[in-house]
């Protein structure tokens, strides 16, 4: 019952764990930008592959394409060129088997709730009493019981980010697109919440890939990082993060090799991204 | 143990009996004197329009020659025959009809319009100049074309007024399809969902409010273009009644008149505000502490 939305029959057929669940081969994107009024290069010739239940971070500066990158892998912008696969099929359509978690929290403020949780499964026509079930397990895995019937504008920001969580989690998605989902929190949330995601993403074995801007939340949480250069956006560097799991969010940034790691990831972004006065 | 700065009062069993005392008096106080106001707000409520109708009433006749003001009195008794007679719900029916039905239709191409151009680029940039141009337009100067086109029965006051609801509902709802954030859209497509489901669980809950807020605006428009519709050439309908009124310089027929078309606006006000509040309950109860 609860596989559910795991897999289509089609794609069950030729799973096969050793291939790749994401990749981007030789993608380059282009805009139009009217302030410039000219093309602007967001991504040049970018490759990656993400191995399936990997924990992946995109690290970069602002303007450096790893969101669009992000928006490929969903399906919301073609590449201009070149091709990204999804469990070796090219993107052509939104990735309805991602879920997809943006820097607000993007809940509807007119739907209560457990009508936000469930959204995701109302759009697949799943019926309303399996939907409910779903619903208030998924808000005991978050620890929000009892807030079905709380509208979003009544809920502090941690509680709705934990009801976005929720609806990542109620579809048993293989696969979570992350852009900077604990973006405007404060630091001890954050942390928090960084651990309870740890923990989910462990418990499930799905495939992360996570956009931040923040070298500390890049090493805490990922297996591996790709450090982007931007005008035009690329990739710089692609960084192990060796660190043993299960990992404690809190002690783990006092270790050695935290330090470390988080060093060498700052001088990957400087040399990547020179400081260029502008604003 | 006594902490007399100390505002929690109730609680407190050993607290000095005269400070309790004290306390309490000036809380009663409190109350008693927002009391007080309320009930001077309420009887102001009250007074202020019985008032404004003693000076018409009052200056009719003395100040002012009743032949341009008429007075309170003889519009009430006019009301009262008119209701007698049929006249009132006769006329008042044939306006509100086509006040309504003009608003209804005007209301639902706007929010129509406005969805495909807020969400369409292309057609929007080919499409909304041409609006644009013809909103520049009077739309009380279209009235010669409409009644060549239609005539001057229901048709041609349905067209006027639906043409200037249409107006006020697309730009509003336009900027409210324009406003849904992108990110809610996105959302709904990695869901799967289709442009219907995105339309219907996103863009129009969004857009909700400006929507309303258009439909709200353009209903005393709505009836300003059955009324003008019926006064400029109309053989029935309110407008009409207030033109043979005029005709027979009855200056007590037109205050009758204009009376009872404010009640014509407020009925279909009122319909819009409950169809209001039922759709936008999350935002009713945000709010709500507020008030």
């Amino acid at each position: 019952m609860t596989g559910f939305l795991r897999r289509s029959a089609q794609s069950d057929a030729e799973f096969d764990p050793s291939r790749p669940i994401l990749s981007a081969e030789g993608v380059h994107h282009w805009y139009y930008s009217p302030e410039r009024k000219s093309f602007v290069t967001a991504l040049e010739d970018l490759s990656l592959s993400v191995r399936r239940g990997a924990f992946v971070a995109l690290l970069g500066p602002s303007g450096c394409g790893k969101s669009t990158l992000l928006n490929m892998f969903a399906g919301l912008i073609a590449p201009s060129l070149g091709v990204v696969r999804y469990q070796g099929q090219a993107i052509t359509a939104p990735n309805t088997q991602a879920a997809y978690v943006t820097q607000n929290d993007s809940l509807l403020p007119w739907r209560r709730v457990a009508a936000n949780v469930g959204l995701p499964l109302e759009v697949r026509g799943v019926p309303a009493r399996e939907r409910e079930e779903r619903v208030a397990q998924v808000l005991n895995q978050v620890g929000l019981q009892g807030f079905e019937r709380a509208f979003p504008s009544e809920l502090s920001g941690g509680m709705r980010k934990r009801v976005g969580l929720a609806r990542v989690l109620v579809t048993n998605p293989n696969l979570v697109l992350m852009d900077e989902p604990f973006g405007a929190l404060d630091a001890q949330l954050r942390a928090r919440l960084h651990a309870e995601f740890l923990r989910l993403w462990s418990e499930r074995g799905m495939t992360v890939v996570f956009v931040t801007h923040d070298i500390d939340e890049a090493v805490t949480l990922a297996q591996e990082v790709y450090v982007f250069a931007s005008r035009p956006g690329r990739i710089r560097a692609r960084i192990d993060i060796d660190l043993p799991f299960p990992r404690d969010v809190e002690e783990i940034r006092y270790s050695a090799r935290f330090v470390e790691l988080s060093h060498r990831l700052r001088d990957e972004l400087r040399l990547a991204n020179p400081v260029i006065e502008e604003h | 143990m006594n902490d007399r700065t100390s505002p929690a009062t109730d609680s407190v069993p050993d607290q000095d009996p005269a400070l309790r005392a004290r306390i309490e008096q000036g809380r009663r106080e409190t109350i008693a004197a927002w009391r007080r106001q309320r009930q001077w707000v309420w009887v102001g409520k009250i007074l202020f329009p019985l008032a404004f109708l003693g000076l018409w009433q009052y200056a009719s006749d003395r100040w002012i020659d009743p032949f341009f003001v008429s007075n309170p009195v003889d519009v009430a008794i006019r009301l009262w025959e008119w209701l007698l007679d049929g006249t009132i719900v006769g006329t008042a029916i044939e306006t509100l009809l086509s006040a309504a039905y003009g608003f209804l239709l005007g209301g639902a191409v706007g929010i129509v319009l406005a969805l495909l151009l807020g969400r369409i680029f292309w057609l929007d940039e080919i499409i909304r100049p041409f609006l644009t141009a013809l909103y520049s337009l009077p739309r009380l100067a279209l009235v010669p074309l409409f009644i060549i086109w239609l005539g001057i029965g229901a048709a041609m006051k349905i067209t006027l007024t639906s043409v200037i609801v249409f107006f006020i509902v697309f730009y509003t709802t336009y900027a409210g399809v324009r406003d849904v954030p992108a990110s809610l859209i996105n959302l709904l497509r990695t869901m799967g969902a289709s442009r219907f489901d995105i339309v219907r669980k996103v863009i129009l809950p969004s857009a909700g409010v400006f929507m309303f807020t258009g439909l709200q605006v353009s209903v005393p428009y709505a009836v300003t273009g059955a009324v003008f519709g019926e006064l400029v050439v109309g053989s029935s309908g309110l407008g009409w009644l207030l033109r043979r009124s005029q005709n027979n310089l009855d200056s007590t027929g037109v205050f009758a008149g204009l009376i009872v078309i404010m009640c014509v606006a407020g009925a279909i006000s009122f319909c819009v505000t409950m169809l209001q509040r039922l759709t936008s309950k999350w935002r009713m109860e945000v709010s709500a502490p507020v008030m």
